[in-house]
This record gives C-alpha cells, structure tokens and sequence, in this order.
C-alpha cells in the first residue's frame, strides 16, 4: 500500500512538471510471481522509474513498452509467460503469468 | 465546474486518504485498440464517475465494488463478464485502501525498533506516552506522538478500523488503564507485551473494578504478542509484533510457508453477467 502511494507522488510530480509519463499495472497474475495484482511501476519520458511489478525481471521490458505508449498515447495490455524462458533466456525457475496494463499518462493541463 | 476523469478522482483519493475502486476495460485484442478505454471509479460514499460501456456491467462492478470496499483486506483482481451475445469483458477492479495505522502504547527503548519497523512497513505510526522526555522525535523518527496520560485518551487518543494497536507500557497499572479504553476501541487487533499470566491477573484486576469485557473484545486481545520465532532482541521481538500485526492485516494465520499449499490467498475471477 504505502509503495502506491509513492507511485501517486510520482504521477502528481511527473504530471506537474509537464513530463509525459506511462502507468504500468499488475492486472493479472497466475502461478506464483512476486509481485500480486494492483503493483504499480510509472516511467517518465526521461527514463525515470518508480515502483516494482515484479521482482525485476520485467521492469527494462516494460519501461521499452511504456516508451511506446507514451508515443502512441493508446494503452496496451502485455502478457509475460514466465514459463517460457526460452523467449526470455532468463531461467527465472518461478513459473507464472503475469498481465501488465500499461497507459500513457498525460501532462497536466494548464 | 471542472469536471473530474475517473484517473484524476482515483489519484485525489490517493491525496484524500479515501478508499475508492477504478475500474478499467482492458484491452484484449490489440487490434481494438481505444485511445480512451472504458473507466468507472466508484469511492466508498458511492459517487461514482465514468463508464465502463454497458449499463449491465457498470451496475455488476459498482457492486463488486462496494462490496470490496467493505472487506476487510480487499484484493485488486481481473473480473471477467460474458454479455448476452457472447463477448468477453475483462475489468480490471483496482481497489485503494488507505494505510493502516500502528498505534503503540509506551515509548520505551524497546518500541523504538516496533515503531521503526512498522514506518518502514508503511504504517502511519503513533507513540502513545505521557513521558514528553520518552515520547520525543528524536527516538521515533517519521511518527505521530501524543502526550497523553491515560484519564486523557478519551479525549485525545482516535482509534479507528484499522487501527492496529501495541501495549507495551512496562508498567501494569497503564497497561490495565489502557486496555479499559483500546478494548473498547473498534482495533481489529490489540497486542499486549508480556507473559499470558501477566494478561490473566490484569484482566482479574479489571474485573474487581467491575470492568467485564465481551468474548468480542478479547478475542482481539493477543498476548502474549507476536509470532512464536524465539525472538530475544528488542529488534527480534519487533519483528516478531510486525509480523503478527502484517499477518492479521492480510488476513493469514502466520507460520511456516513450507508446508503451506499457496503462497497468496487468491481471489475468484470467472464471472457471467
């Protein structure tokens, strides 16, 4: 709880500066992943992250997504099968599906 | 008047401290993609902003909605809802709670590791002593303090549903004073430091007082406090308070994981409109 609540600092900050920023939301989890449903990572157009949606395996990927939302301004939902590591080369051994929302958040209007 | 999105009334309930539900249409098939995709935020006074496309769904998630709202830890979760002509709808129902409160009674040495703890755990934390000299900033960085003696309680002490609440006054007439007044509190969780013959004989005292509590009100009396991890330390049983307090918050029994079948208690998600 008290790590959204950061998240939220952020967005308001990130929102005051006239940065464009993407939300990314753990939506759905299967299996056991680290992180539960409701984490909350925001990525700033500067690269800044704040927040964990998983146990950091899946923040670069994410962050790479987020870059094109913020471009696109259209929101995408992204499943990661962390059975599959073949696609990830990672070998996490922690079986899972995780579904990520990820949203463009727009500057403040002023 | 400047007219909210469920985003911005979702995040100024964040800044407010009010619990609230935003739920979203998630974006299935990537070739429908929406610039702007089906939003209702719901708070817990029931003013709800935004649509979610379907006046059969929009009622479905405000009740499931309210429903988590009253829930003592509610979990965010995927709903998924099959219309009439057989499309699948799958919402996401994000539920803010605010932070739980720890509220430790005695501002020894020994609840400097409990309050320190629990402020990293993301408690809003408040000592409770009438000892100013005790009771300091200096001793319990990023907390609330009241100097409050105990015939001052009633009057300053605010104890609220999550609330969660730690006795440890090293001295057993405030124990016994304070236990009169957070007993009565709606605390879901009250611990008391010390051995269960300490508890008995302070409740005995109470009782020749003509003080009697409800099976109720002590069945959310622990003590002794804490997880059975043999802690020795003040920072060993800090931990062990913590771990009890998180445990009842999330609503789980403690213990070992090892033997244990799931990790998270998991929420239903199938469900027809």
């Amino acid at each position: 709880m008290y790590e959204n609540e950061l998240i939220i600092e952020a967005i308001d900050r990130t929102r005051k500066s006239g940065r464009k920023s993407a939300l990314a939301t753990v939506v759905s989890v299967g299996g056991s992943a680290y992180r539960r449903e409701g984490a909350k990572m925001l990525v700033d157009e500067e690269d800044n992250m704040i927040g964990m949606i998983s146990g950091g395996c899946l923040e670069s990927d994410v962050a790479e997504v987020a870059k094109s939302v913020m471009k696109s301004g259209t929101p995408i939902l992204k499943t990661y099968d962390l059975d599959e590591d073949l696609v990830w080369g990672l070998g996490l051994g922690c079986p899972g599906t995780v579904k990520i929302y990820i949203e463009p958040v727009e500057p403040e209007a002023i | 008047m400047l007219e909210l999105s469920p985003f911005e009334a979702w995040l100024r309930s964040f800044k407010e401290e009010q619990e609230c539900v935003l739920a979203t249409i998630l974006p299935i098939n990537q070739l429908q993609i929406e610039k702007e995709p089906g939003r209702l935020f719901i708070s817990k006074g029931n003013l709800t902003i935004g649509d979610l496309g379907d006046d059969e769904i929009n009622l479905r998630v405000k009740e499931i909605a309210l429903r988590k709202l009253y829930e003592t830890n509610p979990k965010s979760e995927t709903r998924t809802f099959t219309l009439p002509g057989g499309k699948e709808v799958h919402v996401f129902i994000d539920v803010y709670i605010p932070p739980s409160e720890l509220m430790i009674f005695g501002a020894g040495h020994d609840a400097m590791p409990v309050a320190k703890y629990a402020v990293s755990l993301g408690f809003k934390t408040t000592l409770v002593d009438q000892r100013e000299f005790y009771n300091s900033e200096e001793r319990f960085p990023s907390t609330n303090r009241l100097i409050a003696k105990t015939s001052e309680f009633q009057e300053k002490v605010k104890i609220g549903q999550r609330t969660y609440i730690v006795v440890m006054n090293h001295h057993i007439e405030r124990d016994q004073e304070t236990l009169k007044f957070v007993l009565r509190s709606p605390s879901p969780y009250i611990g008391v430091l010390g051995p269960r013959s300490r508890r008995v004989r302070m409740l005995k005292a109470l009782e020749e007082e003509g003080i009697y509590f409800e099976k109720e009100e002590l069945e959310r009396m622990y003590s002794p406090i804490g997880l059975d991890i043999g802690a020795v330390s003040p920072e060993e049983i800090a931990l062990s308070i913590l771990a009890e307090v998180v445990a009842k918050k999330n609503g789980h029994t403690g213990g070992f994981l090892q033997d244990s079948k799931y990790i998270h208690k998991s929420a239903e998600t199938k469900e027809l409109v």
